[in-house]
């Protein structure tokens, strides 16, 4: 049974709920970017694909080449969340318990269903210091007009995101 | 079945500044990649279980595969029986499956006829038209029958939800 996938992120305890979601949802879709990009948590390439792999016949429909980006149907990348969040923390990953936490292990630790291997690790779950400062630098709170900036441009992300949520989940 | 997206459907405690971003930004590129990702997802073998997940689509049968291997094919007699007999050659299979792969697709007619379109406001996926393999199918036929068979694809998983709650998220706040 593979554990569970998720890593915690410190930011300051002046942020409200709502501002936590916003930054969560930039650190979120900014992981999945770098991932796509091919590098890892610290900005390191990925190890490259087995010569195996890239002559499978998913490796052609999925459209890749040989840069990694660590998508093939895309699930591993689009299934990392929010899990939670309080005063100073977020929670991000998988939920508990779910089968993709395996395939996320794999790549974390290079194991892929056998040994870890810290040769073929892709970790690509979190961020480094230097990329959450670049991203909390979007949300100030220096200033009263800082603040009400940052409040109304996370009520605008956790608004869209609450009502795309709402749209996509009919179907 | 099919994956219908409406705009209608959300509360209406939103400013209309919202509602019309949102209106702007579930458009026809909108509906084109949501049809684009369960077309790459299925023909990647993989559908969508009850509870939202991806899961790999059930095997196909050893007599389905001796058939898209060309051993065995069928035909029925004047009786009305089905006979067994051993075809000339295989039949045509598209280059993205294999015999033994189950992923929706012989020829690829109807994952190539997965289509979005817009109506008042919400997006459709579907599958249309009538297949040229002279069995005189509609692709909506073929695309029923698969899922009576247990494969269901024609729907979204959680992380497809997600992709596409976050671009459309990006989409509004830009049309805002």
């Amino acid at each position: 049974m593979a554990k569970w996938q998720r890593v915690r992120v410190n930011i300051p305890k002046i942020y409200t709920p709502k501002e936590r979601v916003a930054i969560a949802n930039d650190i979120v879709q900014f992981s999945i970017a770098r991932s796509k990009s091919g590098n890892d948590v610290n900005g390191e390439s990925f190890p490259g694909y087995s010569e195996e792999y890239k002559k499978s016949r998913d490796f052609g429909i999925a459209g890749k080449d040989s840069d990694v980006n660590l998508t093939l149907s895309g699930e591993m990348l689009n299934e990392m969340d929010l899990i939670s969040h309080k005063s100073g923390t977020l929670l991000i990953g998988y939920e508990s318990g779910a089968d993709i936490n395996g395939k996320v292990e794999g790549n974390r630790i290079g194991s892929y269903g056998g040994e870890a291997d810290p040769e073929k690790e892709r970790d690509f779950l979190g961020i480094s210091d230097e990329d959450l400062k670049t991203i909390l630098k979007k949300y100030p709170k220096g200033t009263k007009e800082q603040k009400e900036s940052t409040k109304q441009k996370a009520i605008d992300i956790v608004t869209s995101l609450r009502i795309s949520s709402e749209v996509i989940d009919v179907s | 079945m099919s994956v219908e997206i409406h705009v209608g459907d959300i509360e209406k405690q939103i400013s209309d500044q919202i509602e019309k971003a949102v209106s702007a930004s579930v458009d026809q590129k909108l509906a084109n990649d949501t049809a684009e990702i369960i077309k790459r997802r299925t023909e990647l073998g993989f559908g969508v279980n009850d509870n939202g997940k991806q899961v790999k689509l059930k095997p196909l049968s050893d007599s389905y595969k001796a058939q898209r291997r060309g051993d065995i094919a069928f035909y029925t007699d004047a009786n009305g029986n089905k006979r067994v007999f051993r075809p000339d050659r295989p039949p045509k299979l598209s280059s993205r499956t294999t015999p033994a792969k189950s992923n929706v697709t012989k020829t690829g007619q109807m994952l190539s006829s997965i289509k979005g379109t817009i109506k008042n406001s919400s997006i459709f996926i579907n599958v249309s038209g009538r297949r040229n393999d002279g069995s005189g199918l509609s692709n909506e036929e073929v695309k029923d029958f698969v899922e009576a068979q247990g494969r269901r694809f024609l729907f979204l998983t959680s992380a497809e939800k997600k992709q596409l709650t976050r671009k459309l998220k990006d989409r509004i706040l830009s049309n805002l």
